[in-house]
């Protein structure tokens, strides 16, 4: 992971390179919010398209971010205040929306001993607390709320955008980050680096793309009265409806070519709904979930 | 046409695509609509029969060969068929 600045970065199947003229300071904390991305990845698909970003307007006042593709195509997207947030937001809009290969879930992933587990939901459902507090708990973050999926292999990728803490969060949340870059806003954290064991993995395959994952689980958030709490396995069918709500739509992309991928990882990971009252029962239900045997067996034939 | 009942041979509307899965579910998907539905697996198994051969009848009798444990109700069927139709999935013979 970079220290800083690199200027470059491959998000999914993009290549983005800041464009000259935009401030040192600025391009700085752009940086350091994007540096969960590597900026030269031997065989990673970026390249497909590469794109200059150059940002127009004043620190704090409405502006745009403007995408120059190679061939002088340029797209402009607002910016409601100029700053490192709204400007990653851009890109990595921008990069979600134009991606062509992977099928891009809004969904947090970790990874444990069996795979990948998937973490669906809402927005507000608790991804992002639960896949910090499955991290602090010894799993590896894989993303905390997009994760792009390989629709050949239905494996999904890491995703290391910055974490959004836009609310109230258990205090192990916060103490298990690192402290904060100087001048980044509160909720705005860079992407966690891996725990010492995966950090010096990571060393080992610098130069190759991100390692994808098969995925195990399917866990589905969501909310229950206090002493209510459970965890119901879901069948095949309830999952990939779970999971297209969670398929970002990119440009030119039809439900036929998402459905296949869907369908590969419902059959093959087993999907269960989560409901906790808080995100600490969430995590020990998750942790006893992701820890029973037999995971990635398929669910016995039943009626209902 | 006819009201719905035991004799009513069925099908699946043109361009559905069903997937099944080994939890005896299913999804059925229409293309032009970008519309997907799920089914379990007694749902499942009735679209599993709408060739156009097979009745709701003689659907109704296969469930209950193949889990003689359960009790489905033809008006259950029926009723399952209707909205499969209604939602344009499925139609009447």
């Amino acid at each position: 992971m970079s220290e800083g600045y690199d200027g470059e970065w491959v998000v999914l199947s993009s290549r983005f390179r800041l464009g000259r003229g935009t401030g040192r300071e600025l391009s700085r904390q752009i940086g350091l919010l994007l540096a969960g991305f590597e900026p030269t990845l031997a065989g990673s698909p970026g390249g497909d398209a590469s794109l200059r970003v150059t940002v127009e307007g004043h620190p704090g006042e409405p502006g745009w971010a403007v995408f120059t593709r190679g061939d002088g195509h340029i797209e402009r997207r607002p910016l409601q205040r100029v700053g490192a947030a709204a400007v990653e937001h851009a890109i990595i809009s921008r990069a979600v929306e134009g991606e062509r290969h992977n099928v891009v879930l809004h969904a947090a992933a970790v990874q444990h001993s069996g795979g990948a587990a998937l973490l669906l939901g809402d927005s507000g459902a608790g991804k992002t607390t639960l896949s910090l507090l499955l991290r602090h708990a010894g799993l590896h973050l894989l993303s905390d709320d997009i994760s792009p999926m390989d629709p050949a292999t239905a494996e999904v990728l890491p995703f290391p955008r910055s974490i959004h803490l836009d609310g109230a969060y258990p205090a192990e949340v916060r103490e298990s980050l690192p402290p904060l870059p100087r001048g980044l806003p509160p909720e705005r954290v860079p992407f966690p680096p891996p725990t010492a064991a995966r950090a010096s993995e990571k060393d080992s395959r610098r130069t190759a793309a991100p390692a994808p994952v098969a995925v195990r689980h399917i866990v589905v958030l969501g909310r229950a009265t206090p002493g209510e709490s459970r965890t119901e396995p879901l069948q095949s069918a309830e999952a990939v409806q779970h999971l297209l709500r969670s398929v970002i739509r990119g440009e030119k992309r039809d439900l036929a070519t998402v459905l296949p991928a869907l369908f590969r990882l419902a059959g093959t990971a087993r999907a269960h709904r989560l409901l906790t009252s808080g995100p600490l029962e969430a995590r020990d239900a998750a942790l006893a979930l992701l820890r029973t045997p037999g995971e990635g067996a398929p669910p016995s034939p039943s009626l209902s | 046409m006819e009201p719905v009942g035991p004799a009513t041979r069925f099908r699946l509307a043109p361009n559905v695509r069903m997937e099944c899965f080994a939890d005896g579910t299913a999804i059925l998907f229409l293309p032009q609509a970008e519309e997907t539905l799920s089914l379990n697996a007694t749902a499942a198994l009735l679209c599993s029969y709408a060739d156009g051969n097979h009745s709701l009848g003689e659907a109704l009798s296969q469930l209950q060969e193949v889990f003689p444990d359960a009790n489905p109700l033809l008006a259950d069927f029926v009723a399952c068929g209707k909205e499969l139709a209604a939602r344009g999935f499925l139609h009447w013979l």
